[in-house]
């Protein structure tokens, strides 16, 4: 049973010069334990598809479609429901950690804030719980770091922080913004190992544009290209034996796997090409690739691909 | 082309001011012209402040910059001034390479008007022409840079960057922000330019297979201090210095992570 089902999500933002549509008749669902990557490059959508789960896309976004989360409609539940759901029920660690964190609170007084706002926690429960979290998350001397403010940590300890926020009330689902980006190789690396053993029993959105990063943690991986997913699949699986052309392309590109760019530029939003989104770029683009726009499709056992190739 | 001989940065703190806090501690090395350096080293160890040192937006504490025989470091501010076509920098961070009020098109004529290169009209064509260059569509020349892509970004700071065809670029993690494709084009477009303007590079990133992939020659940064520095196929293949190691298998393990089993 799926703990996040969305089905028919599309995401739009008004703008004077018009609309421009963003995603585009997304169907996603993850399992309770599953740990799924939403991959693609940047200004694709990834940001927004989590904020959309999360209800905090600003007034200019139209919304359609449906989110099920433990059978209710998420996009369609009240600011009061979704502040029972943020932060409790599922949690997000945002984008760039240097502004995700309150620069005039100290890092302990921000966690016991989101204990105190979903758990009943208090007094020195509560302090014995955020000393617990900095210590599960490899932060040595949590008492003397709790009265820390943001700006006294580098990059990888305000990530971590994060990290403490999210899991603090125990959430059913951690959505994770690029969690890696900005970090150096090394600190990547301790990074990625701390989220691998403290999300290895939680479900898991992340999202990101770092193979890597997306390698390292997720069972499964979704493809987004031109705001649809082109295709999805066990992560390991997906990596090994890419099907999707912009799949394949993307592999190619990197460095250490021949660095040959995929040519020609994804489309802009609201430009997109009738058949194939991909078509323009595709070394293997067919006659009716032009014209026909394929649809998502089971490919053998638990891998999905949106290309007529596969038809 | 450039030279640096016991290049140091320091901040001062402390009674009268005599604690010192290292930034960059006593480098020199040389970058020949046409050749890439490629310079890695973990976040804060000093890179940044470094290439703003080898282009003198930053004031070393101490030491010798020569660039194309010229004692940067005496130079006056008109001289300084006269100097500063020839040297370009390209940020890490797309959004402070370009003025947000700006449209790019705007953001990329500015060095043409400021340095007063062309007429009008020759500007706009020339801002068309370097549009071409780094592959942007001349349609998105009327976007501001929050209606634009990372990727999009890059490019028209790029475009900035090579507007009044300098002989010394510094790209300072130029691709930190961008995903593997849209990396790999803008980094084969940097090596095509080099090529068509005898560019020479000073290539800054904390990937090692980056390193590999753009420069001829590469160092490593150490809190402030150089602990490797040689040919980067000689360096890839036997680092000497632990840090260095340690940079590798990082880089090794992100590898190994592709394709494993779950
Ligand atoms: N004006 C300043 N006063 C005091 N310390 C400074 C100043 N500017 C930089 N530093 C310090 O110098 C060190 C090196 O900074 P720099 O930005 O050059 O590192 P970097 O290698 O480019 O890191 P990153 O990859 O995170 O950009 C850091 O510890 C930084 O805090
Ligand atoms: N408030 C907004 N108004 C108009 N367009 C927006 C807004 N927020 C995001 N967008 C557009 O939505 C697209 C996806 O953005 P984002 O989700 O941030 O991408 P990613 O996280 O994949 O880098 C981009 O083209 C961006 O310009
Ligand atoms: S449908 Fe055609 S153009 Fe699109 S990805 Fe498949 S082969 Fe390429
Ligand atoms: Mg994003
Ligand atoms: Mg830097």
């Amino acid at each position: 049973m799926s703990l996040l089902a969305i089905a028919d999500l599309s995401v739009q933002f008004e703008s004077r010069s018009g609309t421009v549509p963003v995603l585009d008749h997304i169907d996603f669902a993850i399992n309770t334990g599953e740990r799924v990557a939403l991959i693609g490059e940047s200004g694709c959508g990834k940001t927004v598809f989590g904020m959309s789960v999360m209800r905090l896309l600003p007034s200019n976004a139209r919304i359609t479609g449906s989110a099920l989360y433990a059978g209710r409609d998420i996009l369609r539940a009240s600011e009061r429901e979704m502040q029972q759901i943020r932060g409790k029920k599922i949690a997000m660690i945002s984008q760039n950690s240097a502004f995700a964190l309150n620069p005039v609170l100290t890092v302990g007084d921000q966690i016991a804030e989101s204990l105190t706002l979903h758990t009943s926690c208090r007094g020195e429960g509560l302090e014995r719980e955020v000393i617990r979290l900095l210590t599960s998350l490899g932060i040595e001397r949590p008492k003397e770091n709790m009265q820390k403010y943001p700006h006294e940590f580098s990059g990888g300890m305000r990530e971590r922080i994060l990290i403490a926020m999210a899991l603090a009330c125990n959430p059913d689902l951690v959505i994770a913004d690029e969690p890696t980006s900005g970090l150096d190789a090394l600190v990547k690396a301790q990074t990625l190992r701390l989220l691998k053993s403290v999300m290895q029993d939680r479900t898991l959105l992340l999202i990101t544009h770092d193979l890597g990063t997306a390698s390292a943690l997720a069972s499964h991986t979704a493809v987004l290209y031109a705001g649809e997913i082109v295709e999805y699949g066990p992560t390991h699986e997906l990596f090994r034996h890419p099907m999707h052309p912009y799949t394949q392309g993307l592999l190619a590109s990197s460095p250490s796997a021949g660095f040959h760019p995929i040519p020609g530029m994804s489309p802009a939003p609201g430009q997109v090409p009738h058949g194939c989104r991909f078509c323009p770029r595709c070394s293997s683009a067919m006659d009716r690739c032009n014209s026909t726009h394929p649809s998502l499709k089971k490919s053998g056992n638990n891998r999905q691909v949106r290309c007529l190739r596969y038809d | 082309m450039i030279e640096l001989t016991s290049v140091s940065k320091y901040y001062s703190s402390g009674f009268l001011c005599r604690k010192r806090a290292y930034v960059v501690n006593d480098v020199s090395l040389a970058i020949r012209k046409g050749e890439t350096l490629g310079l890695a080293g973990e976040s804060g160890s000093g890179k940044s402040t470094l290439a703003r040192m080898m282009i003198r937006l930053v004031e070393p504490s101490a030491g010798r910059i020569v660039f194309d025989g010229i004692d940067l470091l005496a130079l006056k501010k008109p001289a300084l001034r006269q100097l500063r076509p020839r040297m370009q920098i390209v940020f890490q961070d797309p959004d402070t390479s370009l003025d947000p009020r700006l449209t790019i098109g705007a953001s990329v004529a500015e060095p043409l008007v400021v340095w007063q290169k062309a007429g009008r009209h020759e500007r706009d064509d020339r801002v068309i022409e370097l549009f071409g260059m780094v592959g942007l569509q001349p349609e998105l020349a009327d976007r501001r840079p929050f209606e634009l892509s990372g990727g999009q970004k890059q490019r028209a700071a790029l475009a900035r960057a090579i507007a009044l065809e300098p002989e010394f670029l510094v790209l300072d993690e130029p691709t930190a922000a961008l995903d593997l494709s849209v990396q790999a084009q803008i980094l084969s477009l940097v090596q095509v330019l080099q090529k068509r303007m005898n560019l020479t590079l000073l290539f800054i990133s904390h990937d090692l297979q980056l390193i590999g992939r753009m420069s001829d020659s590469m160092a490593v940064l150490h809190e402030g201090r150089l602990v490797e520095s040689g040919k980067t196929d000689a360096i890839l293949r036997r680092p000497s210095d632990p840090y260095t190691i340690r940079l590798l298998e990082a880089a090794r393990e992100s590898e190994e992570w592709f394709g494993k089993d779950k």
